[in-house]
């Protein structure tokens, strides 16, 4: 029976397309594909908006992937199958191999043609430079952002109180924060200072973070070695033993940790902006829960990597492609962007939709969801190493950390480990 | 109906002394230390459980309380179990999982009970190879074949079909294995009775031997039935389509460990996914003491 | 105790065969068709570089498997799951082997200590890991409370390298013990009454004579099985790394599917991941034939 249905679909397709416009069937069908069931929460909101504006296209969601990578994966797979979705959310790190598989296959279609159409000025007004450059890969605009997140500190009010210090005025560098985390791990056995779970998380990110905040980069000017075999970098692992020597960071795993913040044992986390709404809830009568920006040693040039995801499409089609951008310009706009933050806590992609249309109520009235807007324009792209080991770079490092925060390795034994292993992954030319 | 079998069994070497120690117990004594053997151990199946059940009534804010403050405080059971059933097709899926699952329980028993027939009590030459390649299949996980399988379902258009939720599961080498393993200890005599009286070998196999293994049946169905009910793997391959999604997908939808999973309502879908499980087993339990009298008949 | 064979005639004895190649037919050709057949590409791609949906890929001969004996990783993660298989199969068969006695034994409370034993079977991975997360937790889970107050130190379940196996096998076992269970009441069942009465007759009498004469002998065929699928269940270990652990703390419980999923489903190198899956099948084959061959030869089924 489904099967029938689905070829009956399959033939009306195929001869409205001999037919052109104007057959029977007038309404453009396009099917959406994301990770994480969990942000259907948002996903289908907008789907159902854009539809009532555009009553002329339909969007059927796929049954999302299990994370990024799953998803990437079933992209890929789907790409030998010619079973590939419209439209597809690619997690930034992922989306230079997504970018560069797709295009040799000739299925993603470049956006330049379609925001060239929109006129002068239109990404300017909609799109910081910054933002917008993290759907670009090697110089083509592939995708439009849709969630971003960069990591900021998740602070514990009550416990900064207990320990004496000033929830009003939270830690704006490394010192005052650490020596506050110290003073909260003092409280009592049953209580931790503070933690940067950048050695057991899914990725690299909180590393990047470390060094980008520094005002450094991963690799130099022409891809050759990694930017980091210097004092930044030194100085980034010295900081993560202090986290665990002076403020008392517990070495336990990154779900272990959420937990133990959420159950309010822990005065100071780093994570995402995008956890802003889990910690309000699980805070909610249980403790104080307030953010602040991500601390920053370079104040000129520092900044934070971005983390989510951003809207490609994958359709041959050139009615569907029309009605794609349509649907991707609408959940990168003001309204789609709305709907996205509040259903998450990630900060958005647009600048219109921190307006007082949209979120600036919402902005007043909870105030922990604007931090990642004060840092907004530190927000850079997330690193990816040149070659295809990006993912297991990421890994090694993290296990290089790992025991280095143990106490196994001197800091500077694990720089030094760390850019071996590195540039051990690194293509060689 | 089994006064006679004995309780206890332990594998250490002084099982002399360990026996003689054990009937100075008494009736009583022995009745009452196998019963506390058993209660420890169900402390331990039963405390996740426990968890499980307490967080499917809890609101977001009471899920993580510091050590033994278990108890829900303000419980929200309906507000969890309403949402859990009315945010995503739960129903539906159930459905789904029902006919994948029979589906796919049908077509293993008519391929694996002859197979292991033939294996446990027929001679021919290729017999030996035939259970070798048994063992390998079950060593094999479903991820090592997920690619090719994916790839020519695609080219046959039946993506997105019941029948590929199903394919990759028809045969269970585990229920040929489980069945051969059963069928050895039938009793020979009785097959060669009945060929003596005429009787086909495959009239024996569905009329004979196949009653007396109820038990076995009953066992695999319900492992084939869990893990094909709980499985997440192949479904997010083969499946993209709501309307044939199966249960996990349902509990999957709470998770969310980027911007907040729902605990409350995760759990809530959890509860109820496995209470069709449960009720599986209950009636496959019949079959268990059904198994006990027919084989204790001859 | 069965008498031999009737005298076979040599045309029914042809007649038999004929049977056996026709009940196996249909298994055999599911067995090709959708394990055996595309799990040969996966050989194929092994000697490949292959990454999922480039156009371009060469051949490598054996070099994936070349640096596969150089990796660290790859070490590491066989010795991890040797060690998680020493730890969980011993435990599973025998705890499920002595509780499913005990039950099987108890006449009113039979089935709802079935039922209870059973019900970690029928819960969902996704819930469990949340369940298991908490309940572990090395700083503020039960457990952990109960070690304390006991005067103990609080165990890092998940965090300590050299506690990590071990907290996975519990957490498997808490499955097994149910599910190995279920299989050993299924082989008890089918034990004959009339045995015990007979070997009561021979004068076995005490429970360890009983279940050395009928029971053990009896349940060698379903033990044999218990044993073989409780070692693949255990090499295959894969979700709870997965969800719990991630291969943590720094690779102390990367086992090798978890390094297969990572090269393959993470890194992309469908050619090197395929060459660490023909290891895993290796190994695991090695292991299972071998040990299908000592208990066949140890279990004499009558």
């Amino acid at each position: 029976m489904k099967f029938t249905l689905k070829l009956l679909a399959a033939v009306s397709v195929i001869t409205m397309g001999f037919a052109g416009p104007g057959a029977a069937q007038d309404k453009t069908k396009l099917e959406v594909f994301h990770a994480w069931a969990g942000h259907q929460r948002f996903h289908k909101p907008i789907a159902e908006e854009f539809m009532a504006q555009n009553p002329d296209i339909e969007i059927e969601f796929r049954a999302p992937g299990a994370d990024y990578g799953a998803a990437h994966l079933s992209v890929l797979r789907a790409s030998l199958a010619d079973d590939l979705p419209d439209v597809y959310y690619s997690g930034y790190h992922l989306l230079p191999p997504a970018a560069r598989i797709l295009s040799e296959r000739e299925v993603i279609v470049p956006l330049t043609d379609f925001i060239a159409a929109e006129g002068d000025g239109w990404i300017e007004e909609n799109y910081a430079p910054n933002i917008i450059a993290l759907g670009a890969v090697d110089g083509v605009q592939y995708a439009m952002p849709f969630n971003a997140s960069t990591p900021i500190v998740h602070y514990n009010a009550d416990l900064i109180r207990q320990a004496g210090g000033d929830a009003e005025n939270l830690p704006t560098n490394w010192d005052e924060l650490i020596e506050l985390a110290a003073k909260i791990n003092a409280l009592g056995d049953e209580t931790y200072g503070m933690s940067y779970d950048a050695h057991n998380f899914w990725d690299d990110w909180l590393f990047q973070a470390l060094i980008k905040q520094a005002g450094g980069r991963m690799m130099n000017e022409d891809e050759t070695a990694v930017a980091w075999n210097n004092e930044i970098g030194l100085d980034a692992m010295k900081l993560a033993v202090r986290f665990v020597e002076e403020g008392g960071m517990p070495l336990i795993t990154k779900e272990e940790s959420v937990t133990l913040f959420c159950a309010g044992k822990k005065g100071i986390h780093f994570t995402s902006t995008a956890s802003v709404r889990r910690f309000g809830e699980c805070s909610e009568g249980n403790f104080e829960y307030v953010t602040g920006t991500y601390p920053v040693t370079d104040t000129e040039n520092g900044g934070v990597p971005t983390g989510g995801n951003a809207a490609m499409i994958l359709t041959s089609d050139k009615k569907k492609q029309e009605a794609a951008w349509r649907f991707v310009k609408f959940v990168s706009g003001p309204k789609g962007q709305e709907i996205a933050v509040l259903g998450s806590g990630y900060m958005p992609t647009n600048k219109l939709a921190a307006g007082p249309d949209y979120l600036g109520d919402h902005y007043e009235n909870f105030p922990n969801w604007t931090t990642s807007l004060k840092q907004i324009e530190r927000a850079q792209t997330w690193y990816g190493y040149p070659g295809t080991n990006s993912v297991k770079i990421g890994r090694v490092q993290m296990e290089i950390f790992a025991e280095l925060m143990n106490g196994d390795l001197t800091p500077e034994a694990a720089l030094e480990a760390m850019v071996a292993e590195t540039e051990a992954l690194l293509p060689r030319n | 109906m089994s006064t006679t079998a004995e309780p206890f069994a332990p594998q250490g070497a002084s099982t002399e002394s360990l026996s003689v120690t054990f009937h100075r117990l008494g009736k009583f004594g022995r009745l009452a230390l196998t019963h506390a053997l058993l209660l420890s151990g169900v402390v331990f199946v039963m405390l996740p459980i426990i968890w499980m059940l307490l967080t499917s009534m809890k609101p977001g804010n009471e899920i993580f309380s510091a050590g033994l403050d278990v108890l829900p405080k303000n419980p929200q059971p309906v507000a969890n179990y309403t949402y859990a059933l009315t945010s995503i097709p739960l129903m539906r899926m159930m459905l789904n999982g029902a006919i994948v699952c029979g589906g796919i329980l049908i077509v293993q028993l008519l391929t694996s009970i002859p197979c292991a027939y033939a294996l446990a009590k027929i001679k021919f030459r290729a017999a030996p190879w035939v259970f070798s390649l048994v063992l390998l299949g079950l060593c094999i996980p479903i991820q090592v074949p997920a690619l090719p399988l994916y790839l020519a379902l695609a080219n046959l258009g039946l993506l997105n079909t019941y029948f590929a939720l199903m394919l990759p599961f028809f045969l269970s080498v585990f229920a040929i294995f489980l069945f051969r393993q059963f069928f050895k200890s039938f009793p020979d005599e009785i097959i060669q009775a009945a060929r003596v009286d005429g009787m086909s070998e495959f009239e024996i196999v569905w009329r004979v031997v196949t009653p007396a293994a109820w038990p076995a049946i009953a066992a695999f169905s319900i492992f084939s039935i869990t893990a094909h009910w709980n499985d997440l793997y192949w479904p997010l391959i083969v499946i993209s389509k709501d309307s044939l999604a199966t249960p996990p997908l349902g509990v999957a939808f709470f998770f969310d460990p980027e911007s907040g999973t729902d605990f409350g309502s995760l759990m809530a879908a959890a509860t109820i996914i496995s209470a069709p499980l449960v009720i599986a087993f209950l009636v496959a339990q019949r079959q268990f003491i059904q198994g006990i009298t027919m084989t204790g008949v001859k | 105790m069965i008498g031999t064979s009737p005298e076979g005639v040599a045309r029914q004895e042809l007649t038999q065969a004929r049977y056996g190649y026709a009940f196996a037919l249909p298994a055999m050709l599911l067995i090709f068709g959708i394990i055996l057949g595309p799990s040969l590409v996966v050989i194929g791609i092994s000697l490949t570089d292959y990454e999922l949906g480039a156009l371009d890929w060469r051949w490598v001969g054996l070099g994936n498997y070349q640096e596969m004996l150089g990796d660290r990783t790859f070490w590491r993660s066989i010795s991890n799951t040797f060690t998680y298989v020493a730890i969980l199969v011993p435990s599973a068969v025998l705890l499920g082997l002595a509780v499913a006695i005990m039950v099987h034994a108890r006449t009113r409370t039979k089935r709802i200590y079935e039922v209870i034993y059973f019900l970690p079977v029928t819960t969902t991975l996704v819930a469990m890991a949340i369940v298991w997360n908490f309940v572990l937790h090395s700083k503020i889970g039960p457990v952990n409370a109960v070690i304390v107050a006991l005067g103990f130190e609080p165990i890092g379940f998940f965090s300590d390298r050299d506690v990590v196996l071990f907290s996975l096998a519990l957490i498997a076992l808490w499955q097994l013990i149910g599910f190995n269970m279920i299989l050993f009441i299924a082989g008890l069942s089918a034990i004959p009454q009339d045995l015990y009465e007979a070997a009561a007759v021979d004068g076995a009498d005490g429970w360890v004579d009983r279940f050395l004469r009928v029971t053990w002998p009896m349940l060698g065929p379903t033990t044999m099985f218990v044993v073989v699928t409780t070692t693949i269940t255990a090499f295959k270990v894969f979700d709870t790394v997965a969800v719990l652990t991630n291969g943590g703390p720094r690779g102390a419980s990367e086992v090798l599917l978890f390094s297969i999923y990572l090269e393959g489903f993470e890194y992309f190198r469908m050619g090197y991941a395929s060459a660490l899956t023909v290891a895993f099948l290796t190994f695991i084959l090695l292991f299972s034939v071998v040990q299908a061959w000592v208990i066949d030869r140890n279990v004499h089924y009558r």
